[in-house]
């Protein structure tokens, strides 16, 4: 029963989505992306394929994370603003099945994007017969959770926020994410004195998003299916905490 | 059996501003909806109508009080299958259309094949050729009764509206009248809001007036509207020069007839004074307060 009221929250935002042309932002990529091969195949003496992987997958993993953001943001704080939310909690819907349907909106973008991106990528290095094409669209599918993290933490901040405030917040929480590997490494050598332990928190808590970049293993690194789950197991977790976090904020929100 | 709305003592504050300055939105208000009943919830603007509304659906806790709605609180989901809640403004998804809408609220609402009652409402509010058509190409009025739709989807046994003529031309007026009627004589229990006076007069059995905040007025529609202001109206046929006296308080023109307002204590004392003034009388009737005359009355003597 809550499933399907989710579904349903979740389908009527990604038709609304459609509708609205974001899949526009995925049609420019694309472009981006055939463009970039044809380039990159002409500048690379050989090794046109590999750079054009890793290229694009960090191109992909960027504007879905991206669109994910703003998308989420957007859906909540104008669904907030313009009290659509109120007649739709006014329905027999829990608070969290709203937090649930709007993050179902962003996990229905996101693998559309990355299906049909990956799918590109994909098809753009098997036609240019580069070795890595079929890992390429596993790239592509697996940095998913990266963009499902910030869509988490953009409804968090979406629920309780201005859509300024949220963009801010998630956008500061995206960029260190992306550098927890750096940061982690600043705070070994232990160049921080008194603030380190703090700094070791903030690092902890933060998202490793760079736990979701497959492509090194098209350089040779491999990875165990276990780590695999491992690294698949914490973005769900993160995800999940985040979205907690969010409908519980959300149930003590007014909607006046 | 419990009175479908009870509010109990409910007081809101928010913080505003920087400094989170508490600001009261509502204070003490109390008041009960009886099953069966069509309550008037009259106010000016800012008086705390839509406040107390979105209080009474759900979507928002009070500072201090209770609300009880069907016999229970309305933030359960149980509760709120159980009424229907229609907002001031017609929110609604612009790139949807309005099969998709529906059907999306028929999802929320877990009814299990919701088609045919889909085909009734979009007959019953005039909408049935645009089921296909997306609703932020829809007036407001269509989009106002569309939402009047969506509150009646699942049948509730509750109605509460909140200005639900807003917007609307004469015609959708009188269909939305037609409906809260039929609504009413089905008994249904229907709490609604405006600030349009008329419609209040027209529909209401009980009236519940708020000001700044605190209730100032709750008892039948009748007893509102009905204190004789001690005039009597007489419509008289016009004969070519309009009436004068002294005892003429009024006089208007209406087609070829007068209508005139004389002051008398007694239905006697008006037909001899109307007779004294050369009327021939065609009507006579008291005059009685309009529910306009005795809001104005109730607010004035509240913030005096």
């Amino acid at each position: 029963m809550r499933a399907r009221q989710i579904a349903s929250l979740a389908w009527a935002g990604v038709l609304q989505l459609l509708r609205t042309r974001v899949y526009l932002n995925i049609l420019v990529a694309g472009v981006a992306l055939v463009g970039a091969a044809l380039a990159f195949d002409r500048m690379s003496a050989g090794e046109g394929g590999r750079v054009l992987l890793d290229v694009g997958s960090a191109f992909i993993a960027l504007l879905v994370a991206v669109l994910a953001g703003v998308v989420s943001i957007t859906a909540v704080t104008r669904e907030i603003e313009t009290k659509v939310a109120s007649v739709v909690t006014a329905r027999p819907l829990a608070r969290v099945d709203y937090v649930l349907g709007r993050f179902g909106t962003a996990v229905g973008l996101v693998l559309l994007s990355n299906l049909c991106l990956g799918g590109l990528l994909g098809g753009v290095l098997w036609l240019s017969g580069a070795p890595h094409a079929a890992l390429s669209f596993g790239v592509v599918l697996f940095a998913s959770f990266e963009a499902l993290i910030i869509a988490a933490i953009a409804i968090f901040f979406g629920v309780g926020s201005s859509s300024t405030m949220s963009a801010l917040f998630t956008t500061t929480i995206f960029v260190l994410g992306r550098l927890t590997e750096e940061l982690g490494r600043l705070i070994e050598r232990g160049r921080f004195g008194d603030a380190t332990p703090l700094l070791k928190g903030v690092h902890a808590v933060l998202p490793h998003l760079p736990a979701f970049d497959l492509t090194p293993l098209a350089h040779g690194v491999t990875s165990s299916p276990a780590d695999l789950a491992q690294r698949a197991a914490y973005g769900a977790l993160y995800a999940g905490a985040f979205l907690l976090a969010a409908a519980f904020r959300f149930s003590r929100r007014d909607l006046l | 059996m419990s009175a479908p709305i009870v509010v109990e003592g409910v007081d809101k504050s928010i913080a505003v501003g920087f400094w989170g300055r508490k600001k009261k939105l509502l204070e003490r208000v109390s008041f009960v909806v009886d099953a069966g009943r069509t309550v008037g919830f009259v106010g000016v603007n800012g008086a705390g109508k839509s406040t107390t509304i979105k209080h009474i659906i759900g979507c928002a806790r009070p500072t201090a009080g209770t609300i009880r709605v069907l016999g229970g609180d309305p933030r359960e989901a149980a509760v709120r299958r159980r009424f229907g809640y229609m907002p001031e403004l017609p929110y609604l998804p612009p790139t949807l259309t309005t099969d998709e809408v529906l059907r999306l609220h028929a999802a929320l609402c877990v009814l299990r094949d919701p088609g045919r009652r889909i085909d009734e409402l979009l007959e019953l509010v005039g909408l049935a050729q645009r089921r296909r058509e997306r609703v932020g190409t829809f007036s407001k009025g269509m989009q106002t009764r569309l939402t009047l739709a969506l509150a009646l989807l699942a049948e509730p046994e509750l109605l509460i509206l909140d200005e639900p003529m807003s917007g609307l031309d004469p015609v959708g007026r009188q269909l939305v009248r037609r409906i809260l009627r039929e609504q009413a004589s089905a008994g249904r229990t229907i709490l609604f809001s405006s600030h349009v006076l008329s419609d209040v007069e027209a529909l209401c059995t009980d009236v519940v007036v708020i000001d700044a905040g605190t209730i100032v007025y709750t008892g039948g529609a009748a007893g509102a509207v009905g204190e004789p202001t001690g005039r009597w109206v007489v419509r008289a046929p016009d004969q070519g020069t309009p009436p004068s006296g002294g005892a003429i308080v009024d006089a208007r023109r209406e087609s070829d007839t007068w209508v005139v307002s004389i002051a008398a204590t007694t239905g006697e004392e008006a037909v001899r004074l109307a007779h004294g003034l050369g009327l021939a009388i065609i009507a006579l009737e008291p005059e009685r307060r309009s529910l306009e005359d005795r809001l104005l009355g109730i607010i004035g003597r509240s913030s005096s």
